[in-house]
């Protein structure tokens, strides 16, 4: 084995493991747990499990589903108390180190540079505020004002899609434009 | 540059979108699990578009390059951002390597492992986005095809399985037409013979005819022709004939080139290190096209194929329009030989149809030999030998 595969193995097994911390923690998190919980976590972990055996593009694929599988596992039975979204931080640096690992070519130290580190651990802040934000706000409102917020950026982001067209050079809003000749 | 999103920026976004979508429909602690693959998404998506700065790069030249040479590729990224660089070169199409960059100013060493025309105008550079969510492409001109050479090697021991009455090179020629001064050997004279150089002394002491034999003194007219129609040993041919021309261009032989496939080409007879030249960049350009046309050596004109040139045939023997050049160019009076590459080891069990394979082809090289061709087949004789047919 070459020393580049096995700083991919290395990488996948990490992410395997934090991936399917995730869906433990997914599970335990809230106080009463659903058989539909169960299952979602039990899926993420054979699906990281697989990712880490397969081949890079399954490998993207079989992340996704058990990144899915392991939100989904919280959204099936969220916590009660909001004191317990406090563990839905690690649980979510989890989820995304463990998928950004399985799908790395590098050595789990090469995969990481210091800044995307720093991006990390500021998603990390920033869910924190996200929770401190949940907390101070009735949370039967939140949903409503996601779904609004979610919305509106997907209203906005075709918006910008079209507007970056109809300025391309190459576009079918500007190809059919002719220069003026000189008579 | 161009960017491409790449499989794992897709496995982010769909992370972050179902966070959003759960969240959406069930509370908070969905969006607190998922903020952090949604802050990388939109990273991904705000990271602000260059044009990649200036790249200078140059390829360092070397006079020749052979299969397997190192070539070294000097590039100076301005500016160079703390992300991970790597240069992907293509020869049409084909990777030949992948190299990381590791620094603003640095040199790549790559060797080409096949000999031919290299065209690495397809290369690129590469920069990839953070988490590697994206990557920034930007192309590298290297317009300048690199001409790679195959490895020079000694045809001696093909030349030694030459049991054939007439030789090449500086050996012994017994071309009439090339009867030169330079006494060598006196023969029993036959019928036909020309009674203009009688060895007298010869004749008085045993009562028979003798007659001078005199080597030729002028070079002798080889062309190598080159069988390439489409085949899995057609790299290895190449290479054959290549070392067979310069062998014998360093014997003072006049040597042409006739490439006989998809395509014919033809190089006349010449001699000197610019025929040497001109033979292997000729070479360099064998591409197995495939065509069903029927070849004929008519198409090839007598300048390059001379009356009373000794024709090399290097081929596999697998197209039967090749078996018909080399019956033409015997029926039109070229002393022929066949020189067939060593091909693929024996298998040691051999299954029933590559018998039958191996059959068809000793009779077929036996029609050739009965036609008075010298054949040099490494593989039949080391089959004869290992392998017992039936």
């Amino acid at each position: 084995m070459s020393m580049s595969s096995s700083h991919t193995q290395a990488s996948r097994v990490l992410g395997t493991l934090l991936l399917a911390t995730g869906a433990v923690l997914g599970v335990i998190a809230p106080s009463h747990t659903s058989l539909l919980s169960e299952g979602l976590a039990g899926v993420g972990i054979i699906s990281c499990v697989l990712a880490s055996l397969l081949r890079t593009r399954a490998t993207t694929l079989l992340a996704s589903v058990s990144t899915v599988c392991d939100l989904a596992t919280v959204a099936a039975s969220p916590p009660v108390h909001a004191a317990a979204l406090i563990v839905m931080v690690p649980l979510g640096l989890s989820i995304t180190l463990g998928l950004l690992f399985i799908t790395s070519q590098h050595s789990p130290v090469a995969s990481l540079r210091p800044f995307e580190w720093m991006i990390v651990l500021g998603s990390g802040v920033f869910a924190a505020l996200v929770v401190i934000v949940a907390l101070i706000t009735p949370l039967t409102a939140l949903p409503r004002q996601l779904l609004a917020g979610m919305g509106t950026i997907v209203v906005l982001g075709a918006l910008s899609r079209l507007a970056i067209r109809a300025r391309s050079p190459g576009s079918p809003a500007t190809k059919n434009q002719t220069t003026p000749r000189a008579s | 540059m161009q960017r491409q999103y790449t499989r794992r920026f897709g496995a982010v976004l769909i992370g972050a979108w179902t966070a959003l979508l759960l969240g959406s429909l069930t509370g908070p602690a969905v969006v607190v699990a998922g903020a952090p693959l949604m802050v990388i998404a939109v990273v991904g998506l705000l990271w602000p578009r260059d044009n990649g700065g200036t790249v200078t790069y140059t390829l360092a030249d070397k006079p020749i390059c052979f299969e397997g040479d190192e070539l070294g590729l000097e590039l100076d990224i301005t500016p160079y951002r703390r992300l991970r660089y790597r240069v992907v070169l293509r020869d049409r199409g084909l990777l030949v390597g992948s190299f990381a960059v590791t620094a603003a100013t640095s040199t790549i060493s790559f060797a080409l492992a096949h000999f031919g025309s290299v065209d690495l105008s397809g290369s690129s550079l590469i920069r990839e986005g953070p988490f590697g969510l994206f990557e920034d492409t930007m192309p590298l001109r290297l317009d300048d095809a690199v001409k790679v050479f195959p490895p020079i090697e000694e045809v001696a021991p093909i030349m030694r399985m030459v049991s054939a009455p007439y030789a090449v090179g500086r050996h012994r020629s017994t071309v009439k037409s090339h009867a030169g001064l330079e006494f060598v050997d006196v023969r029993q004279a036959g019928p036909g013979d020309p009674l203009t150089d009688v060895n007298w002394k010869a004749t008085a002491r045993t009562g028979a005819i003798w007659l001078n034999e005199r080597s030729s003194e002028l070079p002798l007219d080889l062309v190598i022709f080159l069988d390439t129609f489409p085949s899995a040993d057609l790299a290895q041919r190449t290479k054959l004939a290549s070392n067979l021309a310069r062998a014998h261009l360093r014997n003072f032989d006049r040597v042409g080139l006739v490439v006989f496939g998809g395509t014919i080409g033809w190089l006349p007879p010449a001699t000197g290190h610019f025929q040497e030249r001109l033979i292997g960049e000729r070479l360099l350009l064998v591409r197995p096209y495939e065509s069903a046309a029927d070849k004929r050596i008519d198409l090839i004109p007598k300048t390059a194929l001379p009356r009373s040139a000794t024709v090399m045939v290097v081929s596999g023997l697998d197209d039967p329009r090749i078996v018909q050049a080399i019956r033409d160019l015997k029926f039109a009076g070229h002393p022929v030989i066949v020189v067939r590459p060593t091909a693929s080891a024996v298998q040691p069990s051999l299954n029933q149809v590559t018998r039958l394979g191996l059959l068809i082809r000793r009779q077929l090289l036996a029609d050739i030999a009965n036609l008075d061709i010298t054949v040099i087949d490494q593989d039949t004789w080391r089959e004869r030998t290992d392998v017992d047919v039936f």
